[in-house]
């Protein structure tokens, strides 16, 4: 088999591809579309109430993780732990950032998850006896550390009044319950983050699945709690609802509003993320399933940076096209009521322009869905692929006749 | 075609378009819209685009072991890039993949061409098809796709291998009575020249003898004398008995290796090889000599399957007229299930004719896949020397071939009473 040489560094074996542009690009988009989605969920999800926190209350499902912390901070039932100390919590204040708001909250958390998912990392590409020596190591330290303080505190009073029944530790056996309530306060927020970044640099596409469906989650149990039907039957939750009302399109020339912005960031920001680490594993598993001999075959390797380099195109291109059409779409209404207002004189379109039920959900769904109809039936108007064929052709061709010349 | 994933999100879109419209929540209206916006700009870049696909093998016809290397080019004909484009060779599942893969994934752009290269062993002798070649259109998002099939496929035949056996013939007990051809002094076909004669309608143009037209101005041919030759006949058992063994040992393949050896040798010395098949009916292929006979032969040795049960003494029955007087035969046989073996031996005898028989062992054949207790073996043994005994006691020359001792060792150990 006649071949020219393809450089070490341009083969598809796994520790080269790892470094290559496009698959690090990849990554970071997924990255930051993830940080950026934590920053943006904590914003628009994580207030409670106004009302409600006057009332004097300080902890609702919102979220936010440092609240939740507060709230273990004051129980009574944890005050005396061992290793709580004065502060009440066992993870170490600086490390959750509850002394913090809002940014710096989040920065301390989240290094964390950056230095646990490498951890992973790391432990992921151990043999199997070292990952076994680590999991009874870790099952070990945490068994001996939610019972020695319990035996000791046992056998030091037996010292001192013989021996009994020690239902006075029991306390001490509370230290693994409060750190369970405190990483799971932490985890509400943090887990999709650690998950997210596991799923992406240690290429687990259940990791990746799991941390989309935790916001989804998120987001729709947000959705139940503030439906009018729940917060009417069950009262003093206290979670912040989202304006009925969409609000008037002010950003970027009219294109969208500011609510509509943060809402549809938000979607946008889940799609790339689940999109561009997919994209990676996808590619990364193709290029392990090839045989040695074509890791280093130029076609092989010519083609997979055109699939790849195609694919990077088409993440920011579709994107943006998605973000662009949706926004679209959401003020397609506006447009129909616009229209309507043309038609002056008529009584159904005063009737119409004056339709509260056009504003609202219904009205919005309704004329975005006919909004996305035609734009899928443009298709079938535009060959848009033909186009952008005979653009590449076009390029391709006048570069050989520069070439050339 | 729409993917899982592309249903999933279209299903998740409208579920939560519609529950945030019951619960009038924005959010998951616009997530909703989001993804169905998602299907619909991708629904853009679906669709295939017009390949162009070859394939270039090294050989179509090769032997049993040898190595193929297929070279598959795509070439997009249209003026539209073909996307997430995955092409996947379709290769007999007998053959193995030495050197590369199969399958690729390519990005074309118009009029952009990709080749795939890869090499696949032939470890089984057969007739096989490469082909049809598998194409893939997905979009880089995987949400729709479009699978179809060219129908471009290439023929290949693995033949048996043939092993160097002259040396093994002419040192063991097999009379050495084939001399190869001998010139006889009549016209006909041969090697010799006879005369010259002058040009008559249907005469082949290589028979032309240029120098002797150059001189009388007369169109002149050759003729070459007739070679006379032994016609050796080879009855090959191919019953159900004869898969005994693993895929790559036993007895047909053992026999196949062992016919195509033979024929090799005689049709090289220009006698002339007949091949006789047994297994559910018989196949014959004539007397003939030459690299056309040899193609033939070794054709349909690739060919064979074991099946059927068809009894010795039907086959030399039916070949009696045929068997020229004299000719020798090979009969290669494992001699298991067939109670007509010894008539039918005695009768070839009886009739002058060489018998050699060459007998794979299945009793040691089968021990390779299934485990015999010590005393059925040695008993089943016994029966196989005793009936090998009493064919040699025809006088007929029998070979018990062992499954680990190569063809032209084995030719040595000819077994005369």
């Amino acid at each position: 088999m006649a071949m020219e040489n393809v450089p070490p560094s341009q083969t598809l074996h796994l520790p080269r591809l790892r470094r290559r542009w496009q698959i690090l690009f990849l990554q970071a988009i997924a990255t930051a579309a993830l940080l950026a989605l934590l920053f943006r969920m904590t914003e628009v999800y994580g207030p409670c109430d106004e009302g409600f926190l006057e009332d004097g209350n300080n902890w609702c499902p919102s979220y936010e993780h440092t609240r939740g912390l507060m709230w273990v901070n004051e129980q009574p039932s944890f005050q005396d732990n061992a290793l709580s100390g004065t502060d009440g919590l066992i993870l170490p204040r600086e490390l959750v950032g509850i002394d913090s708001t809002g940014f710096a909250s989040q920065v301390v958390p989240l290094t964390m998850c950056f230095l646990l998912a490498g951890l992973w990392m790391f432990y992921q590409t151990r043999d199997e006896k070292v990952k076994l020596w680590t999991r009874r190591g870790c099952t070990g330290a945490v068994v001996l550390w939610a019972i020695v303080p319990f035996i000791l505190d046992w056998f030091d009073e037996i010292g001192v009044i013989g021996f009994h029944v020690p239902l006075q530790h029991i306390g001490s056996l509370l230290q693994p319950l409060q750190l369970a309530i405190e990483l799971f306060f932490v985890g509400i927020v943090f887990a999709p983050i650690l998950a997210g970044l596991i799923g992406i640099w240690s290429l687990s596409r259940r990791a990746l699945t799991w941390a989309v469906g935790f916001f989804l989650m998120i987001i729709g149990v947000h959705a139940l709690l503030t439906f009018q039907g729940i917060t009417d039957s069950v009262a003093g939750i206290g979670l912040k609802p989202l304006p009925a009302q969409i609000g008037e399109a002010t950003l970027y020339g009219g294109l969208i509003s500011p609510l509509a912005l943060d809402l549809l960031g938000i979607a946008i920001l889940i799609l790339l993320f689940h999109e561009a680490g997919n994209a990676v594993i996808g590619h990364l598993e193709y290029a392990v399933m090839l045989p040695d001999a074509s890791k280093s075959d130029p076609e092989y390797v010519r083609q997979f940076n055109n699939v790849v380099n195609s694919h990077v195109l088409h993440t920011v291109s579709i994107i943006g096209g998605v973000a662009l059409t949706t926004a679209l779409a959401l003020e397609f209404d506006a447009l129909m009521l616009d229209i309507v207002a043309i038609m002056e004189g008529g009584q159904w379109s005063g009737q119409v322009s004056e339709s509260l039920e056009l504003q609202l959900t219904y009205g919005k769904v309704i004329s975005a869905g006919l909004f996305l109809l035609a734009v899928a039936g443009m298709r079938y108007v535009v060959p848009w692929q033909r186009v952008s064929g005979l653009i590449e052709a076009g390029i391709a061709s006048l570069r050989g006749t520069r070439s050339e010349s | 075609m729409w993917t899982r994933k592309a249903a999933i999100m279209l299903t998740s879109g409208i579920s939560l378009i519609l529950i945030g419209m019951m619960i009038s929540h924005f959010q998951l209206m616009i997530i909703g819209l989001t993804f169905i916006a998602f299907l619909v700009i991708n629904g853009w870049v679906t669709g295939h685009s017009d390949l162009e696909i070859t394939r270039n093998i090294s050989a179509q016809n090769v032997y049993k072991g040898d190595d193929i290397l297929v070279e598959v080019t795509v070439t997009n004909n249209s003026y539209r890039r073909t996307q997430l484009l995955e092409l996947f060779d379709n290769v007999p599942h007998e053959m193995k993949m030495r050197r590369g893969i199969n399958q690729m994934r390519m990005n074309l752009g118009p009029g952009q061409s990709a080749t795939m290269r890869y090499t696949v062993r032939c470890p089984l002798r057969g007739h096989y098809t490469v082909g049809p070649v598998s194409v893939r259109h997905r979009n880089a998002f995987n949400l729709f796709v479009n699978e179809s099939k060219v129908d471009d496929r290439t023929d290949i035949t693995v033949f048996p291998q043939v092993r160097e056996v002259e040396e093994a013939l002419l040192r063991s007990n097999v009379p050495k009575m084939y001399t190869g051809a001998t010139t006889l002094k009549t016209p006909g076909q041969g090697m010799e020249f006879y005369s010259l004669r002058e040009y008559l309608p249907g005469d082949a143009f290589r028979m032309i003898n240029w120098k002797a037209f150059a001189r009388t101005g007369e169109l002149m041919v050759n003729e070459k004398t007739r070679d006379a030759v032994t016609d050796v006949f080879i009855i090959l058992d191919i019953r159900d008995v004869a898969r005994i063994g693993t895929v790559l040992k036993n007895p047909l393949e053992m026999g196949t290796v062992a016919a195509a050896s033979i024929a090799n040798y005689f049709i090289r010395r220009r006698d002339s090889v007949s091949i006789v098949t047994y297994g559910d009916r018989m196949n014959y292929l004539p007397p003939e000599t030459g690299d056309k006979q040899y193609y033939k032969t070794l054709s349909m040795l690739a060919g064979v399957t074991s099946k059927g049960s068809m009894p010795l003494q039907a086959v030399t029955n039916a070949m009696s007229s045929r068997i020229s007087r004299g000719s020798p035969v090979f009969i290669i046989s494992s001699l298991e299930g067939d109670g007509t073996t010894l008539p039918a031996i005695r009768n070839l005898s009886g009739k002058g004719h060489e018998v050699i028989v060459l007998s794979p062992s299945s009793i040691d054949l089968e021990r390779l896949v299934s485990r015999i207790p010590r005393m059925s073996y040695e008993v089943l043994k016994l029966e196989r020397q005793n009936r090998l005994t009493a064919i040699s006691g025809y006088g007929a020359k029998v070979i018990d071939w062992m499954p680990d001792i190569e063809l032209s060792q084995a030719l040595l150990q000819v077994k005369t009473v």
